[in-house]
């Protein structure tokens, strides 16, 4: 029977690390997928994801269950990856190629209508303000509900939501001025 | 239909609180407002991007896993030796007895009379020595061992003849005491602290405590802190303190040796950033983007390169 967080969780507070080595298990990707958002660098990603759980673990005990471990845990990805930028606002420009990279290493989709679309469909989500970034990705690229993301980033439901609108609304600016500048 | 209301259909559309029914009536109003369409069309392609980031290998996540365990056992082992319960009893079975807390005064004393006045006679060793043999004269039960104000380690034994046997051991005692910041004995400890860490939490304090002393030794264990250290948090803890003293050449080397050996790729970044700002030849980063294992950080690659490419 596999086990469920909070068995997991109830174990690593005993002091079994091969139950917090589950748990890692059970949660990693997304933790990297989040920090990945932020710091577009597969090795500081790894970084930011390492801090998380280190994190989690010293914090466990402050976990009363009151939402799921994986919200918890994404809330603390966002912390770390705030930390991170902090220390590294210099590096923007070696995020601007990496974000070009993605496009052409994931650019089968067949869902999207083509190569430039979605090389300009993530550096428009890039150019987003963090807080808005993050809404935007665990909504369309995590499935997260908009009461979870309202618990991770601390705000209200309604909150969420005008994030959302806003952050379209700004990426269709972005497309735009970008579209115009390949134009020119 | 008004624009408040759009915007606020629009945000419950894209929350997904709309019926079936109830989207396909909103679509059609928003039929004639290009803005609001173009909004549908993002929200319609960032659906259906699968994947926004690159796959990362399993094994690449399972070595991750790995270091953070390892991590996580070391700082045990670390608590545990320096359990400030056991500590504290210890301090407290220390005055339980008379004659321990004298023989343990009497050692505290003497060591900084030896320090500071050093005259002709017993040299520390022998006090120590004579201290350890009234000890074990007077301890009979094992808790009287447990409770010695010493602590032995690495010891070993070896017979010299029929009858004797050589112990050789390091004997230690817990000594508190207050000073200014820049006392020498302050400077001593931080690096001792950084050159033989006890446990992570006293290697951090030590870093922090280091701030404002500029002091050879102190900057050289950190130097040796930031190399050696196991735990990433320490070694970016001491990377930090570092990069606040420029022009300095032993400095830029551990840099350098850094950004050849470093696992991490934010501390390899700030590394790189410390030796452009410190006016490093541009033939040394060419030199450094030669190594190997630099190759393998496009991060740290593509910023060495902008650097060359803005130097010429």
């Amino acid at each position: 029977m596999q086990k469920t967080d909070d068995m997991l969780i109830a174990e690593t507070k005993e002091g079994s690390y091969e139950a917090f080595d589950q748990l890692m298990k059970n949660h990693q990707e997304e933790v990297y997928r989040v920090a990945y958002s932020f710091t577009r660098n597969v090795d500081c990603a790894l970084d930011v994801s390492q801090n998380v759980f280190l994190k989690a673990y010293e914090n466990l005990n402050s976990f009363k269950g009151a939402s799921t471990f994986k919200t918890w845990l994404l809330r603390i990805s966002w912390n770390e990856s705030m930390n991170w930028i902090k220390k590294n606002k210099k590096h923007q420009m070696h995020r601007e190629v990496e974000d070009l990279e993605i496009g052409s290493d994931q650019i089968t989709d067949r869902e999207v209508e083509s190569r430039e679309d979605k090389v300009m469909l993530l550096r428009g989500l890039f150019n987003l303000n963090t807080r808005y970034r993050l809404a935007v990705v665990l909504r369309y690229f995590e499935n997260y509900s908009i009461s979870d993301i309202a618990v991770i980033l601390n705000c209200s439901e309604g909150v969420v939501k005008n994030m959302l609108f806003r952050s379209l609304q700004k990426m269709k600016q972005l497309l735009k001025k970008s579209e115009v500048g390949d134009y020119q | 239909m008004k624009e408040k209301e759009i915007k606020k259909r629009i945000e419950q559309w894209l929350a997904g609180e709309l019926s079936d029914t109830e989207q396909i009536e909103f679509l059609e109003q928003i039929a004639d407002y290009p803005e609001y369409q173009e909004i549908v069309e993002i929200h319609k392609k960032l659906r259906s991007v699968k994947n926004y980031v690159p796959t990362i290998p399993q094994e690449q996540l399972n070595q991750m896993r790995q270091e953070i365990v390892r991590t996580l056992r070391l700082q045990k082992n670390d608590s545990l030796k320096s359990d400030p319960g056991s500590l504290l009893e210890r301090i407290r079975n220390l005055f339980v007895r008379p004659e321990m807390a004298v023989a343990a005064l009497t050692l505290i004393i003497g060591f900084f009379m030896g320090r500071n006045f050093p005259v002709s006679g017993e040299s520390m060793t022998g006090q120590v020595v004579r201290q350890i043999n009234m000890l074990a004269s007077q301890n009979t039960q094992l808790t009287d061992v447990k409770n010695s104000p010493y602590t032995y380690s690495n010891i070993s034994f070896r017979e010299v003849d029929q009858g004797r046997i050589e112990l050789s051991f390091d004997v230690s005692t817990h000594l508190d005491m207050v000073k200014s910041k820049d006392d020498p004995v302050v400077r001593e400890v931080i690096a001792q602290a950084l050159l033989n860490p006890s446990n992570v939490g006293s290697e951090l304090k030590a870093i922090s405590f280091s701030e404002s002393i500029v002091d050879q030794r102190v900057k050289q264990a950190l130097i040796f802190s930031m190399r050696n250290a196991p735990i990433l948090a320490v070694r970016q803890k001491a990377e930090e303190k570092l990069l606040e003293y420029n022009h300095d050449p032993e400095i830029r080397q551990a840099f350098i040796d850094l950004l050849r050996k470093e696992e991490s790729v934010q501390m390899r970044l700030l590394a790189l950033d410390y030796l452009i700002e410190n006016q490093v030849s541009p033939d040394s980063i060419r030199a450094l983007m030669e190594n190997k294992y630099l190759q393998n950080s496009p991060a740290v690659m593509f910023r060495a390169r902008k650097y060359l490419e803005n130097t010429f």
